[in-house]
């Protein structure tokens, strides 16, 4: 296989404030590589320093030691129009141009391309229209910034990163307040970015279920000073560096699920007779209640689902005797009078 | 549904709007010429500017020694404080900013005060060019202030420091002026209200000689930094990720600001609303962000409601001439809440 040079690359970085006394290191001896065409997704629990890596790799922020080198050069040495040529950024600040139409601020996207006048040419007008429609919003471009809806105005920033054509993108919490389909489309349109543009996109997400699903490759950085992990999402998964990054008391990670459960502690055991989405769902009830699932036929505790015309009926049998529940509300309430 | 190229790229009737704006400039100009306490009627006005004969020859002097100079004033200090305010605006994202929020108008009336009131304390001498030495006291003020703030400006980061240092400034100037207030004659007090009144009357033509290449200077300047301006509207962070040089365009966004405010400021007194206000209004006309287009509607819209409110501030027909900086309020204030009012909310165009 042909050796691909990353677009971006920092060896033995460290990330922090300038002070006079003494320098706050947020993270040292970091080494890290950004490839062309990738997604990539930047996790860590709050106070971790991801917005200081997204600052130190977008070149506003000086790291305290080593460099970040993009194609042969260090990015802090670039001049700055330079720099925004190559690294374009959808930052978590709210804007206040409520008089600028989505065209006027994807347009604004070619700012570091264009004369002093910032008079558009045909070529920078196509890119324009091109992002407009990359992101699905070419029937918004004359509407104002306050008419948007936050799903909508969050894809018109990404569409201005887009038109500013550098081969970095860098986005932090792109998918913060919006609802679950806004949100899957925005990922769904960076992957499809990533690959169809051949752009590297790196995207400070809290969003877990959304990073391992879209994600090429993650980047965690856990709560102590130490370790700095990268991998593709699943292999992170399996060797368990994911449930060590986000450990805390009280929740553990579940693998089958790639998800973080709550951790119950005295389980009662329940044998669950029953198929298909209902014995999903009432496994997925029963643990909230603190009831762990047994293989054990003889487990004092059963419940036998049936499934009729669309219509469930649970049955329990406890040791006081049987009865018949039509939901799962009406069958923990008698699950809890059994205790 | 695709955005298909070159229509949404067609917005042309901000030109239609611009030309109106202009034919309403020229129309309230040569009005403007024509009242006073003596009325000479528009054509004859445009005969005496063209130089040929008309009417009587007292009218060649009324027009040529004092509303030429005042109608050209009130032309040139609409459109600069019209349009530092528009940059103010912008460059601190601040609905509430105006030409002053610096401090310029606090170190012009510092200046001013200074020799007003404390220049009796040194003697008589000042007695003899009181107006030239008015203009000069403004002029060092608000520029003392403004080099201040151009200092700091290249030191801080965040535009909001910025706004609360100038706004210090402010406090500073006029604490100093509370006290010579307390210590000064009545008369000299007077004085120092009545330049606080502002004025377009005051400018001969030997003073316009310098007043209106700074103005021109100052005008030219923002119209080459309507490109950062632009990118400024997304605030600093964003702009500086696009490119922006912000100490750079700061300062340079302050130097015309000075030249435009602080000249105004130093011939005709701090005049208050119409770098506040004439963005908004332009805001509202001109539905677009697009400081290539705001500019120069603008600078149109400052010309406009100074011309107008100087038409009424020297009430034809009559010996008196009423303040400007009440009227610019009295006749602004009414418009603006109107247009909020029935826009519903400023902010959204903001």
């Amino acid at each position: 296989m042909k050796k691909v040079s990353p677009t971006l690359q920092a060896q033995q970085l460290s990330i922090g404030y300038r002070n006079k006394k003494a320098d706050k290191i947020v993270r040292a001896g970091l080494d890290l590589e950004v490839y062309q065409g990738e997604l990539l997704c930047l996790m860590g629990p709050n106070g971790a320093g991801k917005s200081t890596l997204l600052r130190t790799l977008a070149g506003v922020q000086e790291p305290l030691a080593g460099q970040v080198i993009m194609e042969g050069q260090p990015i802090h040495q670039l001049a700055q129009q330079e720099r925004a040529r190559r690294i374009s950024l959808v930052l978590t600040e709210q804007l206040s141009a409520g008089n600028m139409n989505v065209l006027e601020l994807v347009a604004l996207g070619r700012y570091p391309h264009t004369g002093w006048g910032g008079s558009l040419s045909p070529a920078d007008k196509e890119m324009v229209l091109q992002a407009l429609n990359d992101l699905d919003i070419g029937e918004l471009a004359g509407r104002k910034l306050y008419e948007l809806s936050d799903g909508q105005r969050q894809k018109a920033m990404i569409a201005r990163a887009l038109a500013q054509d550098g081969q970095l993108m860098i986005l932090d919490e792109p998918t913060a307040h919006l609802d679950l389909i806004n949100r899957l489309q925005i990922m769904r349109q960076l992957r499809l970015l990533a690959l169809r543009r051949q752009k590297a996109i790196l995207v400070a997400t809290h969003e877990l279920e959304l990073a391992l699903q879209s994600a090429d490759r993650l980047w965690l950085l856990p709560q102590e000073q130490e370790g700095f992990l990268a991998g593709m999402p699943e292999d992170l998964v399996l060797n368990g560096s994911l449930a060590k990054a986000f450990n805390r008391s009280g929740f553990h990670f579940d693998l089958s699920s790639g998800r973080f459960v709550e951790e119950v502690e005295h389980c009662v055991p329940v044998y669950l007779e029953g198929e298909g989405p209902a014995r999903h769902w009432t496994e997925k009830a029963l643990q909230r209640y603190g009831y762990a699932l047994s293989h054990d036929k003889s487990t004092p505790l059963s419940i036998r689902i049936t499934a009729e015309h669309e219509s469930y009926h649970w049955q329990l049998f406890a040791p006081e005797g049987e009865k018949v529940a039509d939901s799962l509300e009406a069958l923990v309430k008698s699950l809890m009078t059994e205790r | 549904m695709q955005a298909s190229a070159p229509d949404i790229w067609q917005r042309k009737n901000w030109l239609g709007k611009l030309l109106g704006l202009g034919i309403a400039v020229a129309g309230l100009f040569l009005l403007n010429l024509s009242l006073g306490s003596v009325a000479i009627p528009p054509g004859q006005v445009a005969k005496i500017l063209l130089g040929l004969e008309a009417g009587q020859e007292a009218w060649h002097h009324i027009i040529w020694e004092f509303r030429l100079p005042k109608a050209l004033t009130a032309l040139l200090a609409g459109s600069a404080l019209a349009c530092s305010g528009l940059q103010m605006q912008t460059l601190f994202r601040n609905p509430l900013a105006g030409p002053f929020v610096l401090g310029i108008s606090s170190g012009a009336s510092l200046g001013v005060a200074l020799v007003v009131m404390a220049g009796s304390l040194l003697g008589g001498w000042l007695l003899a060019d009181v107006q030239g030495l008015i203009i000069l006291a403004a002029t060092i003020g608000s520029a003392s202030v403004l080099l201040l703030v151009v200092l700091v400006s290249m030191k801080v980061r965040d535009g909001m420091t910025l706004l609360i240092i100038g706004l210090m400034f402010g406090s500073l100037a006029s604490a100093v002026v509370s006290i010579l207030q307390f210590f000064s004659e009545a008369e000299q007090i007077q004085a120092y209200l009545i330049w606080t009144f502002g004025s377009l009357g005051g400018t001969t033509r030997e003073e316009l000689r310098l007043l209106l290449p700074i103005v021109l200077a100052g005008l030219l300047l923002a119209q080459f930094l309507a490109k950062p301006l632009n990118a400024l509207l997304l605030g600093e962070r964003y702009a500086e990720s696009m490119g922006v040089s912000l100490k750079k365009s700061r300062f340079l966004i302050i130097l015309s600001t000075s030249l435009l405010a602080g000249s105004v400021t130093a011939y005709c007194g701090p005049i208050a609303f119409v770098g506040l206000a004439v963005p908004h209004l332009s805001r509202l006309l001109f539905p677009t962000a697009d400081h290539r287009k705001l500019l120069p509607a603008v600078m149109f819209g400052g010309a406009i409601l100074l011309l107008a409110c100087d038409i009424l501030a020297q009430l034809p027909g009559s010996e008196k001439v009423l303040p400007i900086n009440a009227v610019t309020s009295l006749l602004g204030a009414p418009v603006v809440i109107w247009l909020i009012v029935r826009r519903r909310n400023i902010s959204k165009s903001f």
